[in-house]
């Protein structure tokens, strides 16, 4: 019997916004000292209230826009209340009843592969909420450390619907949110410094069924694309060994050991938390009004979806496609050196094939090549004087080439690249040579 | 009185350290007693008072008073409110020794505006009672009768006023917290319009319902006050952008032709006590001597208002209190006293899943009637006159067994709680046997003027704030 994946995505993203999502503390978790960005509202003093962050909330709205989501007009803080060490006020801002973006879809058929199944590639949004980020443990020597730095940083939450059928599709998925998050400079998005963080929902069916399973499996905290790989192919064979032995699966959440390439049980459904949401009653509804809506709607934005059609009109492989595509600043290195006159191609494989230009600008490299072209020029000149020496030192072989022996001329291009030690271009010097054989 | 104060600073009558020594010397006095003050900062308020003196021998004082016109007066702060490198309990023992790093915004304001800090007020552990007496330091005692409670939860507020400890003493009013004690005190407790004054840094009981609010001896100086006080914080969300009215400019013009309601129940109510209502009938007769119109008006929703409070309250405290998780502050959970305890659990049962649409949302729902019925009122009234504690101070130990009883308290006080309006309660006599009675004034939200305008005829007709209480030493 054959079984078909039920899938969907949770995708958590840090935004870079200057400061935190409710204090003024700055946002940068990554690189300060521990507890270096903190204040009364981050540490969740006694007194201390959150004002929400309106950059951030432009930021996920203009995200929201982006992935193709649709804006709400009124968002609502809840306070998630559940204990943990590094959830310094015991409740955690969110917005997931009424949040920043309701549904909406982004269109992936691009990346459809024949072979896959997945055969629609329409992803539909659940939701997209604003959330807080929590502060970090570490433990060491049998202590537990808590860097707040984290605590309060601007969380975005990417919910889709059960759309993923396919392991590889999805992780096309998310790595075109990466890359939207990085084109409308909304979040770095960077895995490994946790700016991006994946979950997901995944069961099984049998295929033709059409009703979602009576059970999900959340995988939380995966924090690369080739451990989300891993951890669903391992999460799917359990699950279908399981049934196949006819086994009940039940709701639960797992983790993923790196180590073991397996997944192990974090919380079943009976230990589920109740969250006991309620409105925060310290941040007033936040009412997008028409002004509010105009303003995101009218931002320029640059998407990948448009550049890879630009860039598929002009001709462009997926190779180059895809590497252009690969961070931003790359892509707008080629974008400049297009609007400088270079041939999409040929600007194509400045930037990707180059390695000395991997981290030049458009007018460095453009300089750099100009450079080439006139010290090319300056050693043709210099050519074309060895190249008349060659032909008064070797008349024999000349008049044999006029004769119509072809193969002189191959002795004689052999002459000069003896006299330039072989640094000459072949293609020049035989260019040069023919206008002397005349 | 702070008026007057002030005037015999600037004609040099008496100096700010005399004051600050007055305070003190009262608190030295009667503190052990009353048990009034868990932190006093007597030493550091001295030396502020001498640094005010000598700023004041060397400049003009009417400068100094243009811009800090509350510079040098003894005041104190409930416990509830953060201050920097001052301890800061919130009258309960998870806090015990907890040093906040930052003041909260009224006390920045209060310190930017010259006020000296004496000490800091007993309390309710949290602001979690009417009487006193679930603060983890004791009760405060009532001057009046030292059998008697203080009122609560701002249990040390009125008593430091009403023994001249303080001439002000802030403290926060979620369901009656000031109003109640000044009642029990023969003071004046303000609770403004919920949004006009920040709750930043004040340490939050029930966030959709703290005030921060303050006692003084008259309506006067409690304007003087929230004149400093009021007023839009970046740092508090839900404070108004608006203008804040001069108060001072209307507070005596009278109460010649306006209409003040009087909630018939209440004057029916048998579960209110007799000298109550007689000091009610009382008001009513100077206010319409005074010119004022009394109607009267009927609030058929404000019997919910209580349930509604015992919903909403605890929900809210459940999760403001999960942040003392006994990992930070230095204490373990089990420091928290019976009261916060019940508080909690009634509030995560509340909130809890299929239970929240039943409990949590529902008096919500109910709580909109109750505004809507004020509103309806507020069409015809400018103000709402009503008691403000059902009974007189009860002793020591008398509720403390029922906490139901212990809520009941709060009967008259909530409804305007729970509608974010502004209430201010003014001596309104003595019971028969010469216990304070406090008469509440409510107002339509952000109108704070008019209550002070309408109290301030009251108090200057009947001068109830006058009489002290009598304490041997």
């Amino acid at each position: 019997m054959e079984y078909e994946i039920i899938l969907g995505l949770e995708i958590h993203m840090q935004l870079n916004t200057q400061s935190k999502m409710f204090c003024g503390c700055k946002n940068d978790p990554f690189f300060s000292e521990p507890n270096e960005n903190v204040c009364p509202v981050c540490l969740g003093l006694p007194g201390a209230m959150p004002v929400p962050n309106k950059d951030a909330l432009l930021k996920a709205q203009r995200f929201v826009r982006a992935v193709g989501s649709k804006l709400n007009t009124n968002i609502i803080y809840e306070r998630k209340n559940y204990f943990y060490p590094d959830l310094p006020k015991g409740f955690q801002l969110t917005c997931p009843h009424n949040p920043v973006g309701i549904g909406g879809e982004i269109d992936l058929s691009y990346y459809l592969d024949k072979n896959s199944s997945q055969k629609d590639g329409v992803v539909r949004f659940r939701e997209i909420h604003l959330e807080e980020d929590t502060a970090k443990s570490m433990h060491k020597d049998g202590k537990t450390f808590i860097d707040f730095n984290k605590s309060g940083v601007p969380l975005l939450e990417i919910v889709t619907e059960p759309d993923f059928r396919d392991i590889e599709f999805a992780v096309k998925y998310c790595k075109e949110l990466q890359l939207i998050a990085r084109f409308t400079n909304v979040s770095e998005a960077d895995m490994e410094k946790g700016n991006m963080r994946l979950e997901a929902n995944i069961s099984v069916r049998k295929v033709g069924e059409t009703e979602l399973p009576d059970y999900r499996v959340e995988l939380k905290n995966i924090n690369s694309f080739t451990f989300m790989k891993k951890a669903l192919q391992y999460e799917v064979d359990r699950q279908i060994k399981a049934l196949r032995k006819g086994e009940t699966l039940y709701q639960e959440t797992r983790g993923f050991n790196p180590e073991t390439g397996e997944t192990f049980v974090q919380r079943t459904k009976e230990d589920a938390h109740d969250y006991r949401y309620f409105p925060e009653p310290d941040i007033p509804p936040i009412f997008v009004d028409e002004e509010w809506l105009n303003k995101v709607m009218s931002e320029e934005l640059i998407l990948p979806s448009d550049i890879r059609r630009d860039l598929q009109e002009v001709g462009l492989n997926k190779d180059y496609i895809n590497s252009l595509m690969k961070d931003k600043e790359r892509y707008m290195v080629y974008k400049e050196l297009v609007e400088m006159g270079y041939k999409p191609s040929k600007a194509a494989n400045l930037v990707v094939n180059e390695a000395g230009y991997k981290d030049k600008s458009a007018n460095e490299i453009d300089s750099a090549e100009k450079e080439k072209e006139s010290s090319k020029i300056s050693s043709e000149s210099e050519l074309e004087k060895i190249i008349e020496q060659i032909v008064s030192e070797n008349e024999k072989a000349v008049n044999d080439y006029k004769s119509g022996n072809e193969n002189s001329l191959q002795f004689l291009i052999g002459q000069v690249m003896k006299a330039t030690k072989g640094k000459a271009d072949v293609s020049v010097a035989r260019k040069i040579l023919l206008t002397h054989l005349k | 009185m702070i008026t007057q104060i002030i005037e015999k600073i600037k004609r040099k009558e008496t100096s700010i350290q005399e004051l600050v020594k007055s305070a003190s010397d009262n608190i030295e006095k009667f503190n052990e007693e009353l048990n009034v003050f868990i932190t006093i900062d007597k030493e550091n308020a001295l030396k502020i008072a001498k640094e005010y003196d000598d700023l004041l021998s060397k400049e003009d004082a009417e400068d100094v008073y243009k811009n800090k016109p509350l510079f040098g007066i003894p005041i104190s702060l409930k416990d509830l409110y953060s201050t920097k490198d001052l301890e800061t309990t919130a009258g309960s023992n998870i806090l015990k020794g907890y040093v906040p790093p930052y003041d909260a915004t009224v006390v920045k304001k209060l310190k930017d505006a010259g006020a000296i800090i004496i000490g800091k007020l007993n309390q309710d552990a949290f602001g979690h009672g009417a009487s006193g007496e679930n603060s983890d330091f004791g009760p405060t005692r009532n001057p009046y009768d030292l059998e008697r409670v203080a009122g609560g939860s701002s249990s040390g507020s009125g008593v430091a006023v009403a023994t001249n400890m303080s001439f002000i003493a802030t403290g926060t009013d979620t369901g009656g917290s000031i109003r109640n004690p000044a009642s029990f005190t023969n003071t004046v407790g303000f609770k403004p319009s919920y949004g006009l004054v920040s709750r930043y840094g004040i340490i939050a009981m029930a966030s959709s319902l703290d005030t921060v609010s303050h006692i003084t001896k008259t309506v006067k100086d409690s304007a003087l006050v929230l004149q400093q006080t009021a007023g839009k914080d970046v740092y508090d969300a839900t404070t108004i952008d608006d203008e804040i009215p001069n108060y001072l400019d209307t507070i005596d013009d009278g109460v010649k032709n306006m209409k003040i309601g009087v909630v018939k129940e209440y004057l029916e109510d048998e579960n209110i006590h007799e000298d109550i209502k007689h000091r009610m009938n009382e008001a009513i007769e100077i206010y319409k001597k005074l010119g004022a119109e009394i109607i009267d008006i009927s609030l058929p929703n404000a019997k919910y208002a209580l349930s509604v409070y015992y919903i909403l309250m605890p929900s809210e405290v459940s999760s403001n209190l999960a942040r003392f998780d006994g990992i930070r502050f230095g204490h373990k959970r089990e420091s928290f006293g019976d009261e916060a305890k019940r508080r909690i659990m009634i509030g995560s049962y509340a909130l809890s899943a299929g239970f929240y649409d039943a409990f949590y949302l529902k008096a919500q729902k109910v709580r909109t009637l109750v505004i809507n019925d004020f509103e309806n009122v507020f069409e015809k009234v400018d103000t709402i006159l009503a008691p403000v504690a059902p009974m007189l101070p009860p002793k020591l130990g008398e509720n403390t067994d029922d906490p139901l009883k212990m809520y009941l308290m709060d009967v008259l006080t909530v409804p305007a709680s729970i509608a974010g309006l502004p209430a201010i309660s003014v001596p309104g006599g003595f019971s028969k046997d010469g216990l304070p009675i406090g008469l509440q004034l409510i107002g339509k939200r952000y109108d704070e003027a008019t209550i002070f305008k309408v109290a301030n005829a009251f108090e200057k007709e009947t001068e109830y704030y006058k009489q002290e209480p009598k304490l041997n030493n």
